[in-house]
């Protein structure tokens, strides 16, 4: 009995002098808080992968270090043999690195301190006036920089834009600062089993930057396996924006050497959107019973559902013949719903240049990709 | 009548609790004082599931050869080995899978620090300027990284696991690595925006 009150006065005891550590935090104390999400920067930034293929490099680079070996595996050709898919160089760095065969002292800040990359969650019902497929959820939101106003701008591909150009908040270096553009490429090595097959394709983007791209993740519910049963799933919607100087595509040897004319294209600009939730077209994944991957972005509401305002649309599709309510919410959808836009001022290939080129205002009212087994 | 021993441990442990008081601000005489270095620095390696886990062939009277160690794969005793990372995207179907995560990846010179930016020694042309003082977390990215028979499968799959019932798989991808891969750099981390 003794030990029972022995051990309850020692915890009293114990209880009594350390019930001060922990304290509520005033008002004043909690409006000095202010943070919300993250912000990254990267900072002098530069990352290369050289495998020991390249060993004599046309473009007159760095080769390769011994042993060095970076394999994308799981490819077969049409008989079912294995594809030996090699990254014979990788590189991530600032301007003017020559299509990568240059990158000494080539450094890129990757977001700005007052614009940086963001990792945040966001409340659902902000991002479209309280409707469309987030509403009542949070939704974690990964972003770049974010397009900023045209007088404190830069034109997002020219590679020598100036304060007040374009909207892109991603700015050349100019001699005394990094700037926040960056060169990237890729050049990949197949080894057929036939070797008369191999090949090697390059790719380089000049003074790249991903302003404006974010993606969205948030929980919903949509009848994914056609049982007419909601299921609880993950939503996505992404802005994927890539804008280069420069796109440049060749074919070398296997070993860095003999490359063939480029295929270029000059101020590329990339704007995919994928999803559209603020108008009920979330992007959905999904996994088949036969392990099948299932990508779908959900079909714009019919006329006559509940969320485009539940009236109809006449057959001559005008305002006089329609649900005024419904009839407005789709032509909002088609005048101010997400738009993919992909455009080049001009292609090249070798010294012939082919013009400009663009595909403005592809909107996707639904879409569904399947994967296939295609093996023999 | 109380026990001697038990009256002195209660005023040993009373007297220790005494000094448990809250912890106290130092002054700024104290601060002055103090000249410990800001920052750390690490290296390290990561490897994955070499010895199979409780699934692989032999544990726990294990007789299904579908995961194994890393040893018996390499003599076709097991079709797997290494870790397995599956993440189910809804409720309904099946599972996006990072399999067979295998090998190492090594590391020197990661190095942690508080920073205060400064408006006279940062360059980030011009917008040090309004964030001088913001004190961020700076991560000083390693200068190599070196991978050794590292590899893994991007697959999807229709189980959890592949002991499991069933399970059908798509390889997509994989990758196998090895090798070193140069970087330079620092990440900078700070809180954003108004809550």
């Amino acid at each position: 009995m003794l030990n029972h009150i022995t051990t309850i006065l020692i915890l009293l005891m114990l209880g009594t002098y350390t019930q001060a550590d922990l304290m509520g935090l005033t008002e004043s104390e909690m409006a000095d808080l202010t943070g919300e999400g993250i912000g990254l920067v990267y900072e002098s930034y530069q990352i290369e992968m050289l495998s020991d293929a390249l060993t004599n490099r046309a473009d007159g680079g760095p080769n390769g270090e011994a042993s060095n070996d970076f394999k994308i595996t799981g490819i077969t050709d049409s008989l079912g043999n294995a594809v030996d898919v090699s990254i014979a160089q990788f590189y991530f760095a600032g301007t003017g690195t020559n299509l990568g065969s240059d990158l000494t002292g080539k450094l890129v800040n990757i977001g700005r301190l007052n614009n940086p990359i963001t990792i945040n969650l966001v409340d659902g019902d902000s991002l479209s006036g309280g409707t469309g497929s987030w509403a009542d959820n949070g939704v974690l939101q990964i972003a770049m920089s974010t397009k900023t106003d045209s007088g404190i701008g830069y034109d997002c591909t020219n590679a020598a834009a100036a304060e007040g150009s374009g909207i892109c908040s991603s700015r050349p270096a100019n001699g005394s600062y990094h700037g926040e553009r960056f060169d990237m490429g890729y050049r990949f090595n197949h080894d057929f089993t036939d070797p008369f097959k191999n090949m090697n394709l390059n790719f380089h983007a000049v003074s790249a930057n991903m302003d404006g791209s974010y993606l969205r993740f948030w929980g919903g519910s949509t009848d994914i396996n056609g049982d007419g049963i909601l299921d609880s799933t993950i939503m996505l919607e992404a802005q994927m924006n890539f804008y280069a100087s420069e796109l440049v595509f060749n074919s070398c040897e296997l070993d860095g050497s003999s490359c063939g004319d480029s295929v270029g294209f000059n101020n590329f600009q990339m704007e995919l959107a994928l999803g559209d939730s603020s108008n009920y077209q979330p992007m959905i994944v999904d996994i088949t019973d036969s392990g099948f991957l299932n990508i779908t972005i959900e079909a714009i509401p019919a006329p006559g559902d509940l969320r485009t305002g539940g009236g109809i649309i006449g057959s001559d599709g005008l305002i006089a013949t329609s649900d005024v309510i419904s009839w407005n919410w789709y032509d909002n959808y088609y005048q101010n719903g997400r738009k993919t836009n992909i455009s080049v001022s001009d292609m090249t290939v070798g010294t012939e240049s082919f013009g400009a080129s663009s595909l403005q205002g592809l909107q996707i009212q639904y879409l569904e990709v399947i994967s296939r087994h295609v093996g023999p | 009548m109380l026990d001697l021993k038990y009256f002195v441990m209660i005023l040993i442990l009373f007297s220790l609790c005494i000094k448990t008081f809250a912890l106290e601000p130092i002054s700024e005489e104290g601060l002055a004082q103090v000249s410990g270095q800001n920052g750390v620095s690490l290296s390290g390696e990561l490897s994955f599931n070499e010895n199979g886990g409780p699934l692989a062939l032999g544990q726990l009277g294990n007789e299904s050869n579908i995961w194994g160690t890393c040893a018996q794969k390499d003599n076709a005793g097991a079709e797997r080995c290494g870790a397995r990372l599956a993440i189910k995207p809804n409720e309904s179907n099946g599972w996006l899978v990072l399999d067979e995560l295998t090998g190492s990846v090594s590391f020197e010179g990661l190095t942690l620090r508080s920073r205060d930016i400064n408006a006279a020694t940062d360059n980030f042309g011009g917008d040090e300027t309004l964030a001088d003082g913001k004190t961020v977390l700076e991560i000083g990215l390693p200068n190599e990284i070196k991978f050794d028979n590292f590899s893994y499968n991007y697959a999807t799959s229709s189980q959890a696991r592949p002991t499991d019932a069933g399970n059908q798989q798509q390889v997509r991808y994989g990758i196998d690595f090895n090798g070193s891969v140069q970087m330079q750099g620092n990440l900078l981390v700070f809180p954003t925006g108004n809550p």
